[in-house]
């Protein structure tokens, strides 16, 4: 294929691929830059720019009668929330991960699919199991139940994303290790888990993300001391009032903290693949 | 190794899971099994035993055929189109090779799944209605006429789409992720021996990464079957029952009707449905096998 | 790792999958042991002396084996809070919640709300309250749908109703008595409103009022051009009013999961002199022919209103209050009927508002049957005291607070102050955002006088709490369809009778 044809076709896409994933976020940038009456209704800017909704939001503020707090809070305790997440259910994880891809029997089989079962379970369901035992555990509206809660749903994707890299990895690399004599502690962490650093990252960040955005759980299992921002959003959408403004200058402000994770993160990606080319 | 010590390995590494799991989650799903059992006499505050009439009522019901069949249409439409959009965004940022480009394009990317399902949902269903909406204005210029299309027919397809727009970069994560992975020695023989670029890919790299596709379309599979944020904030449901799933009913019936114990039934059936199907599956595979 | 195949012979399988199903068994009967919900029926009247020279207390509680009442004759509580669930962001209460400091400091009771997204009320006070975590204690509900199933938890407030206002007679003159039935449950009533709410029209002064616009009425309708008092009017005017994108007529007539559109029908269908259910419990639609005559004939008006008539914003199909504001504010509506309260004292008052669209003026809505002075639908919450309450007297204290004047008169300008002397006191004073309009505006005054809860059954003389499950929810599906063109007014009214009827069967309601 012509080379300046494929970067010609590359480009293409890329435009496309942005602006099929950014235009309704350029919708809600530009809603959180107006006041109520300056929502753009035809595709044009919006009549007039004020940043009222950020100083709201961020600071606390009357809107439309209503008196705001700040979302910073929230997004800190979402952050806090998102964080430990991640750790738990890697720590969690890893291990078993390992075990499924080297221990290959029935049985194990049987215990990796019985996994989906917890996946498969539609949230709402867990609302009202979840809310009597931490309830009675008194784990309800402290940082370590919804952490726990969250971590839960996240255990399988994150083994069976590790699981699948540590099976991409040639299974010559580990007896080589074996037969220079290292035991499997030192195979395990020294070799292998390096290189599953992309499949960890990917992982991490997954969870990051849902417990980031969930939703159904947190509104259950909080009652005012724990302020996660996705419950905070959707007080905005009210039946009398919408704040259209202020709630998208909360979404715009809470994407921050996610994007910064996952550049964090994507360092990762570029020590993984370094790694990869030593090895390979 | 001793066929013991391998087991007990096994074991010892599976311990911090099998424990927490049972705590968080056999302990609430037993839970759950036992609510669907039951029901709450709200007056005398009493929760009593009464067998499998929730499940009967959920049978007996001719709605909730529909519900089953739009979860299934729901999932197959959103995880095909899904994959293979994840699928060809990672391609397109693997194939770029100027790094400041290439970061550029994955938090464009990404961006749809860090915006909260609620605020996407709604950014859409603002989008698509009729007199404010961009997108009636993008498809007036194409032809088609305008229309409150979370009202039309094709409600259900919009979702789809505002679903598949939200959580294809979760493909795209895992399988960019598997491309870097991609060791560079078998890639540099490839073309040494003269594959082009789509050769290279259906014959050297699809099936190296064969492995992390089944998981991410599992993995895409099991979240869509219980896609629900998205789904409620849009069009909750409706018009009529046109785009209930299973999901979206064991939503209304717990925090709606605060019948907590029928939605645990419908929680029991979204769960052991696909099971089921399983099963069957294997057990047909199993048995041809013999045969 | 080496390659040897790992047979595991079918023996210990058999053992591990067992030891599997017994896990699972274990863990499935744990849950049944230890899953609460086993409470003990007994009644038993406690009469507790606290201490000398007070008040010797008789509480009847049914329901509950230790009774706690905190009895004291000073006004004042030391070291007692009360948790009270609250709908985030309300704007209709938001005034009255921001002056619990001095509630505080008046008595020494702090107040610790906590703030549930609207999604969520009905759900969380039921997982609360259904449990009996005595996490809450006072419970905020709504008629919308939520408040049949709470009553019963909630005491009887008979006796602290009898101490406040001097006796129950004297109460039930004070209050909204139509929408305080529904809280009425077992001999007592359990619930105090705090708030009030009813539809009304609003409409844009300067647009009735240029001297182009009533030339062009009159010649071509006959009569001057004003505030529209039949249904006929309100066509004619909201007609001539539309050119689009501007439309003579915007309301909330969303369907599921906003409740706004069904509840439009239910408040015409109210003021044209009908419940929903008969004597006997039957839907009206099914078994009064003229109950069904005017249920199509007003789904049928909203209907065609927006498809074939055109004088509704199409738009308006999926608004809920709020989005209807917004449109009516962006001047795009000559006319907006539905629940108005929310922003007509503040938000309309505006001065960017009143820039933009000039000001506003209320009207009635018209009824379908003027004939029948049956009032409309009311929107209603109370505060209630559970019966796991540690201090219903503080909790007591906290509710006539909120009852009070101070309260009601602060959140006044977006919703009904609940008794009818504030009402008419709200009615009387001057918005303060515009004095030359009264704090309670007219229509929404003359609307809540006569708007009644769509679940108390007046021929019945009885509340129908199952209404508020099943066939509400499906009220507001069968709405959505209508609105989306999917169904005929005869589909709607059918449909919606069978449901109710099925679930009043399912209830127990029809003795064959």
């Amino acid at each position: 294929m012509n080379k300046y044809f494929k970067n010609f076709s590359i480009f293409i896409f890329s435009i496309l691929v942005s602006v099929w994933s950014w235009f309704p976020l350029i919708w809600f940038l530009m809603v959180s830059i107006t006041g109520p009456g300056g929502i753009p209704t035809k595709i044009s800017l919006p009549s007039y720019i004020t940043f009222d909704p950020y100083i709201h939001v961020i600071f606390g503020g009357y809107s439309g009668g209503y008196f705001l707090k700040s979302v910073i809070p929230s997004i800190l305790d979402s952050l806090i929330i998102a964080v430990m997440c991640s750790f738990l259910t890697i720590i969690i994880s890893v291990l078993p991960a390992y075990a499924f891809s080297r221990f290959n029997f029935m049985l194990s089989k049987t215990i990796y699919n019985g996994l989906l079962i917890v996946r498969m379970i539609p949230f709402v369901t867990l609302v009202a199991p979840y809310f009597v035992m931490f309830n009675n555990l008194k784990l309800i509206d402290t940082y370590h139940g919804l952490i726990f809660a969250i971590t839960t749903l996240q255990i399988p994707p994150a083994i069976w994303i590790m699981r699948g890299f540590f099976d991409s990895i040639p299974k010559e690399i580990e007896e080589q290790a074996m037969i220079d004599g290292a035991p499997l502690i030192k195979r395990l962490f020294l070799i292998l888990i390096p290189l599953i650093m992309p499949g960890i990252s990917v992982a991490a960040s997954l969870t990051f993300i849902f417990s980031y955005i969930h939703y159904i759980l947190y509104s259950i299992l909080s009652r005012g001391a724990v302020n996660p921002i996705s419950i905070r959003i959707v007080t905005f959408i009210q039946e009398g009032i919408v704040m259209w403004n202020e709630m998208a200058a909360t979404t715009i402000l809470s994407m921050i903290p996610m994007f910064l994770f996952l550049l964090f993160l994507g360092k990762y990606f570029i020590k993984g693949i370094t790694m990869g080319a030593v090895k390979g | 190794m001793k066929q013991k010590t391998y087991y007990f390995l096994f074991f010892l590494f599976l311990l911090p899971v099998i424990l927490y799991l049972a705590i968080f989650f056999i302990y609430p799903l037993g839970l759950l099994f036992y609510y669907s059992l039951t029901e709450f006499d709200y007056k005398a505050k009493v929760r009593y035993f009464v067998g499998l009439k929730n499940f009967v009522e959920i049978f007996q019901d001719p709605e909730t055929y529909g519900y089953i069949f739009r979860t299934f249409l729901y999932t197959g439409i959103v995880v095909f189109l899904s994959f293979i959009l994840g699928l060809a965004y990672a391609i397109l940022v693997y194939s770029i090779k100027s790094k400041l480009i290439n970061t550029l394009l994955r938090i464009i990317i990404v961006t749809p799944m860090l915006i909260m399902p609620v605020a996407g949902a709604t950014i859409w269903r603002f989008l698509l209605s009729m007199h404010y909406g961009w997108i009636n204005f993008i498809l007036e210029f194409f032809g088609i006429q305008r229309e409150n299309w979370l009202l039309s027919p094709y409600a259900f397809y919009w979702v789809m789409i505002t679903d598949i727009w939200g959580w294809s970069p979760y493909i795209f994560l895992i399988m960019y992720a598997a491309l870097q992975q991609l060791p560079q020695s078998i890639l540099d023989a490839s073309e040494i021996d003269g594959a082009t670029s789509t050769k290279k890919y259906m014959y050297v790299i699809f099936p190296i990464l064969k492995p992390v596709m089944i998981i991410a379309l599992t993995l895409k599979t099991l979240d869509t079957y219980r896609a629900f944020d998205y789904i409620w904030v849009m069009t909750g449901g409706g018009p009529g029952h046109s785009s209930t799933t299973l999901n979206i009913i064991t939503y209304i019936t717990a925090m709606q009707y605060l019948n907590f114990e029928k939605s645990s039934a419908y929680g029991v059936l979204t769960m052991l449905f696909p099971l089921f199907l399983t099963l069957s599956f294997l057990v047909y595979t199993r048995v041809r096998k013999f045969e | 790792m080496s390659e040897e195949k790992k047979k595991i012979n079918r023996r210990e399988y058999i053992k591990y999958v067992g030891a599997g199903v017994a896990g699972l068994a274990v863990g499935g009967a744990l849950g049944y042991l230890t899953a609460p919900g086993k409470i003990e029926k007994i009644t038993e009247t406690t009469t507790k002396t606290v201490a000398a020279a007070t008040v010797t207390q008789t509480v009847t509680k049914t329901f509950e084996k230790t009774v706690t009442v905190a009895t004291s004759p000073v006004k004042t509580y030391v070291g007692i809070s009360l948790r009270v669930p609250h709908m985030a962001g309300w704007l209709s209460q938001a005034p009255g919640i921001a002056l619990a400091p001095e509630f505080e400091k008046e008595t020494g009771i702090k107040i610790i709300y906590d703030m549930i997204a609207p999604a969520d009320v009905a759900s969380k006070q039921w997982l609360e309250v259904s449990n009996r975590t005595g996490n809450y204690d006072i419970v905020t509900v709504g008629v919308d749908r939520v408040h049949p199933k709470f009553l019963p938890y909630c005491i009887g407030l008979n006796k602290y109703i009898e101490e406040h206002w001097g006796s129950i007679k004297e109460f039930e003159n004070k209050v909204f008595l139509e929408p305080q039935r529904s809280a009425f449950y077992e001999g007592e009533y359990r619930g105090i409103p705090i708030h009030l709410n009813a539809p009304f029209g609003v409409y844009r002064k300067q647009l009735f009022e240029d001297p182009e616009n009533q030339k062009k009425f009159e010649s071509t309708y006959g009569y001057e051009l004003r505030p529209p008092r039949t249904i006929q009017e309100l066509e004619d005017i909201a007609t001539f009013f539309t050119k689009p994108p501007m439309y003579g007529l915007t309301g909330n007539l969303g369907g599921a999961p906003i409740p706004a559109g069904f509840v439009t029908f239910l408040d015409r269908f109210m003021s044209a002199g009908f419940d929903v259910l008969d004597k006997d419990f039957r839907p009206t639609f099914k078994y009064n022919d003229k109950a069904y005559e005017v249920g199509v004939e007003i789904a049928r008006w909203f209907q065609d209103g927006i498809y074939k008539k055109k004088f509704i914003n199409p738009d308006a199909a999926t608004f809920r209050a709020g989005t209807m504001a917004d449109f009516y504010i962006s001047g795009m509506a000559a006319m907006a009927i539905g629940w108005c309260g929310d922003f007509f004292g503040i938000r309309f008052q505006e001065k960017e508002v009143v820039n933009k669209i000039g000001e506003s003026g209320d009207f009635i809505i018209p009824s379908f049957r003027p004939e029948s002075e049956s009032g409309g639908f009311a929107s209603w919450w109370m505060h209630g005291i559970l019966d796991t309450c540690k201090y219903p007297d503080a909790a007591w204290e906290y509710i006539k607070w909120v009852a009070s004047e101070k309260y009601q008169l602060a959140c006044a300008a977006v919703q009904v102050p609940p008794f009818k002397d504030l009402a008419e006191k709200a009615n009387k004073m001057t918005n303060p955002n515009n004095p030359k309009i009264p704090l309670l505006p007219n229509a929404l005054y003359q609307a809540a006088l006569k708007a009644r809860v769509w679940f108390y059954i007046r021929d019945a003389k009885t509340n129908v709490p199952e209404l508020c499950y099943e066939p509400w929810d499906e009220g507001l599906k069968l709405w959505g369809s209508l609105m989306a063109n999917q169904i005929t007014p005869e589909e709607f009214i059918t449909k919606w009778s069978e449901v109710a009827e099925a679930t009043l069967e399912k209830a127990g309601y029809y003795k064959k």
